[in-house]
């Protein structure tokens, strides 16, 4: 398998990971530490690289340009979002645990903290956006339930919140896009193309069934750029990916 | 597949992809997945489980069944082996209460150190651990500056959790405990306590002539329980009549009256006392039992004798001749029974009196445990709890409690507290942490005092199954509540035995379930072995050994769908008290209650205007001329309870202030109108409902709303027999807005 594949493969299934793991619990020490070592600050870094880069350090060492059609605004907005509310965190004693309840903070915001009367509210289950009377456990969980066992997969013991949980659909789609990533190793085309096409009906029938909305309703309740920004790379991603696996599929 | 060669694609996007994916390994991969390796045991599809429903919570209440598929609760009915085997519809939708989106599933903690009115709390998402060490060190350093009274354990409307509540709190050595029956239900046991040393209230018989039914809206309130309504039209096909005496023409009196007297709201007493007036006027009431059996009579005799019915038809507003009617009535059938709301008549200043006035009216005619008539018949044996409890430590605890010289007669009568002080413990430095279970502020009148009071606690926890901001707002931590589907702890009582629950699944989230949650609690505040290490199972079967039956919990859980039978103390006998006489300090019934003029009050049910009403207030009465009752019953809602919830929310998806045509009309309101109702303390906003319910002069809202809080314009005063509010003494304005 080429580099420029496998790195592809490899990139989208641990963006998926990493998406899915903001997604489940707030960012803690650890992750706080590697989210800040990422390049993902500059706004030129991911703007389309034209003739007038030349001399600009953002600038992607790429091989190839970008063409300019593939531009996205949101990832680009996700990604100056999150990186400017990391690089904003000082490096003083208890800046990092400031952001860290900051951000601990907006994620109960986000995820927990609810009104009864609610229901606009950044829900994280499928279920809850598509169902009739907006519940959890409802057709939608049934249905990703259904499509995990077909793969082999289920929920974690100590998991309690659907498999329709934003999270547990994008550890879906990670768990795929790792098989893809061992079939096109072993060069077997075959399976490699049966799993990206299971990701393409899961991406249309679930993922960006439900999750635009939910995203968009995220932004609008989020109070740091930081999960502003998760929001935007978060359905750019989807949309990307989708596009990316539809390519691969000729 | 094609090679990214052959293909035109974002590369900046897989770029930033392969750049995150470093954090996102490091990050440890999947977390909320597996692989696949148990599905083989649950193919087998549905299976049964058996709980019973708290959503009216006078105790866990009617019998359910549910069915399991896939992990899920797909469908809710009754269970037909429960002594209540038919839920309403609030039972039906448990089902969409255990899915609800906006369930608090965490345990939460504020980050912003400042609490009061308008400030957000921050909650942060914190582990079990960290928040029972919390408790446990923020409750022993309460303990140790200022005693262990200075923390309560409040609970609001849930009873189920009561046992292990309460035997926590006497090990840690409060006697500061509060439930539900300080609003509700208590007040209205107090009077016939006081009266008969028991409770009067029962449904009709097959041999019963005649039944009164007071201030109670069975049809929609569906206390006792829905299948008690039916027995009522039972009754009536079968010959019993019915007097209902209520403020409003309810579907009940529609439905059952033979004759329908309405009061102006707070005068019951005045009413009862006229109707034995004219029972003892007209020599119909029974002379056997009057002489033999009752204490105080000729000095009751002689108080009725001012309530003539003309006098009365001026102060109630009910007609002399309906009243003479009521009083033949009654007198003349020969075996009647009587039921009482728990919360109409005992919601005044008057409240115990009125409804002490009320069901001495049996007492007059000897209907006292024979056929037809309220029979004392033995329960079952092997139920005692108060050993589990801590009964005894409860007891030697209980003089240190706040409110004893407030209201004696409540602290006399009640091992309970009565938080309807909660305002004054606070700021009189009584109180300075607690948990409140259950607990919604806006159940006291003038609400924002209590947030205000509440927000200065040194710490304070609640546990719930949804997250108010009307009440959690002013705590420090919250913790998420188990519904009843994710439960195995609660027992529930039956006619012939015990009942017990299943779970039919893990508690969503991180919530848990009440008993295990107090178990953990007791642990971290040090008492281990007493909450045997927070082993649920272990608890539960101590809670059987207390009560002495022999039970296991395996034979509970086997017995299900049925009841674990145990054996009934005795056959029923009638005129038990010919033997043994009555729980009253004269042994008799007694017209003039020995415990009252013991603790400083009037013997007899002597009869008060409310504290606040036209004849009490005339120049309020000038400024606000509606009499505005709050607290009542819709069939959909209990309390303030699952008001989203989509199968009930659907019927009632506001508050509604009701109104007769008269009233509306004389203040150009329609039917969905908007207006604005207000007093002197405050004012609600909200949609107007034209009804034939109300008399002309009446109007009420229901209680519990959070965008029209009725508690906003009832006054701190309360009945100083029982300690209960006033939310039936109130007088309002009403404007279109």
């Amino acid at each position: 398998m080429d580099e420029m594949l496998r790195s592809a493969l490899e990139g989208r299934t641990a963006a998926y990971g990493l998406l899915a793991r903001l997604l489940n619990r707030e960012v803690d020490e650890e992750l706080l530490a590697e989210l800040r070592a990422l390049p993902f600050a500059a706004d030129e870094a991911v703007r389309p690289n034209d003739a007038s880069d030349a001399d600009d350090p953002g600038r992607r060492d790429n091989t190839a340009d970008l063409p300019t059609a593939a531009y996205s605004a949101d990832l680009d907005e996700g990604n100056r979002l999150m990186g400017g509310y990391l690089a904003g965190i000082g490096n003083e004693d208890g800046d990092a645990q400031r952001a860290l309840t900051d951000l601990a903070v907006d994620f109960a915001r986000l995820f927990v903290v609810r009104k009864r009367s609610e229901s606009a509210a950044p829900y994280p289950n499928e279920s809850v956006h598509t169902s009739t009377e907006h519940l959890r456990m409802d057709g939608a969980r049934d249905e990703v339930r259904s499509l995990f066992r077909a793969e082999g997969v289920r929920a974690a013991d100590a998991w309690r919140l659907g498999e329709d949980h934003v999270a547990l659909e994008l550890e879906f789609m990670q768990t795929l896009a790792a098989r893809t990533v061992e079939a096109a190793s072993a060069n077997d085309e075959g399976a490699a193309d049966d799993l990206l096409s299971k990701q393409t009906s899961f991406l249309d029938r679930h993922l960006l069934n439900w999750v635009p909305v939910f995203a968009e309703t995220m932004e609008r309740t989020a109070r740091t750029d930081f999960y502003r920004g998760v929001a935007l790379l978060l359905v750019a991603h989807l949309h990307e990916d989708r596009a990316l696996v539809e390519q691969l599929l000729g | 597949m094609k090679s990214l060669n052959d293909i035109t694609f974002s590369r900046r996007a897989f770029m930033g992809a392969a750049a995150l994916g470093t954090a996102a390994l490091a990050a440890g991969g999947l977390e909320a997945a597996a692989p696949e390796d148990a599905f083989a045991e649950e193919a087998g599809g549905e299976t049964y489980v058996y709980t019973s429903c708290p959503m009216c919570n006078q105790s866990v209440f009617c019998g359910l069944k549910g069915t399991v598929k896939d992990g899920k609760l797909v469908r809710v009915e009754g269970n037909d082996q429960h002594s209540k085997p038919k839920p309403c519809l609030k039972g039906l939708t448990s089902l969409q209460n255990v899915y609800d989106p906006n369930r608090l599933l965490y345990p939460v903690k504020r980050t912003n150190p400042k609490k009061g009115i308008g400030e957000d709390p921050k909650w942060e998402r914190i582990g079990w651990d960290e928040a029972l060490e919390t408790i446990a060190s923020e409750f022993n350093k309460a303990k140790e500056t200022y005693g262990a009274a200075s923390v309560t354990f409040h609970s609001g409307d849930p009873k189920e959790h009561l046992p292990v509540f309460c035997r926590v709190a006497a090990l840690f050595g409060t006697p500061n405990v509060s439930w539900g029956g300080a609003q509700c239900a208590f007040a209205l046991a107090m009077a016939s306590i006081l009266n008969y040393g028991n409770t009067i209230m029962t449904m009709p018989a097959a041999q019963t002539k005649v039944h009164l039914q007071w201030g109670s809206n069975i049809a929609w309130s569906m206390y006792p329980q829905p299948t008690a309504y039916k027995g009522m039209l039972d009754a009536k096909r079968a010959g019993c009549k019915y007097i209902v005496i209520d403020t409003r023409l309810t579907p009940t009196a529609v439905q059952l009256a033979d004759l329908y007297l309405q009061p102006r709201p707070g005068t019951d007493g005045a009413l009862a006392l006229a109707m034995a007036n004219v029972i003892i006027e007209e020599d119909l009431y029974n002379h056997d039992f009057v002489e033999n059996w009752t204490e105080g009579f000729s000095e009751y005799a002689e108080y009725v004798k001012e309530f003539t019915p003309e006098k009365a038809a001026e102060i109630t507003w009910v007609p002399a001749d309906k009243i003479r009617e009521a009083a033949r009535m009654w007198a003349e059938a020969g075996a009647g029974t009587m039921w009482v709301s728990p919360h109409s008549t005992t919601h005044h200043t008057n409240g115990v009196q009125s409804t002490r006035a009320i069901t001495l009216l049996p007492a007059l005619m000897g209907y006292w445990d024979y056929e037809g008539c309220r029979t004392v018949a033995p329960g079952v044996t092997g139920t005692d709890d108060s050993a589990f409890q801590l009964a005894d430590k409860i007891a030697e605890l209980a003089p240190g409690r706040a409110g004893v010289d407030r209201w004696p007669v409540w602290s006399a009568m009640s091992t309970y507290y009565q938080n309807n002080g909660l305002l004054e413990y606070i700021n009189d430095g009584l109180i300075h942490a607690g948990l409140f279970l259950g607990t919604n502020l806006m159940n006291f009148a003038q609400t924002p005092l209590l947030q205000e009071a509440v927000s200065t606690l040194d710490f304070a926890v609640a546990c719930d199954i949804h997250l108010n901001p009307w009440t959690h707002d002013y705590m420090d931590m919250v913790l998420p509540a188990a519904v009843c589907w994710e439960r195995v702890a609660p027992f529930q009582a039956q006619p012939n035995g015990i009942i017990g629950s299943q779970a039919a699944m893990k508690p969503a989230g991180e919530a848990k379930e009440d008993w295990q949650f107090l178990l953990d609690l007791g642990c971290a505040l040090g008492f281990e072995e007493e909450c045997f290490h927070g082993d649920l199972h272990a608890c539960m079967q101590a809670y059987l050994d207390a009560g002495g039956s022999g039970a296991t919990v395996e034979d509970i859980q086997a017995a299900l769908p049925g009841v674990y039978e145990l054996p009934m103390s005795g056959e029923w006998q009638p005129r038990q008290y010919e033997q043994t006489g009555f729980g009253t300090v004269s042994g008799k019934v007694e017209f003039k209650s020995g415990m009252l003029e013991q603790l400083g009050f009037e013997g007899l049910p002597v009869y008060e205007e409310p504290s606040v009403s036209p004849v009490s207030t005339p120049e309020l009465f000038e400024q606000y001329p509606l009499i505005l009752t709050t607290g009542n019953r819709v069939p959909w809602y209990v309390h303030s309870k699952y008001r989203h919830t989509p199968w009930l929310n659907q019927f009632m998806p506001e508050p509604l202030i009701r109104m007769s045509h008269e009233d509306a009309e004389a203040r150009g309101l329609a039917d969905g109108d908007r207006a604005r109702m207000f007093n002197q303390l405050g004012e609600i906003q909200a949609k107007v409902e034209v009804t034939n319910m109300l008399h002309p002069g009446n109007v009420e809202i229901l209680h519990g709303w959070e965008q029209a809080n009725s508690c906003l314009l009832i006054d701190r005063t309360f009945d100083p027999i029982s300690g209960f509010p006033t939310f039936k003494d109130a007088l309002c304005e009403i404007e279109k807005i």
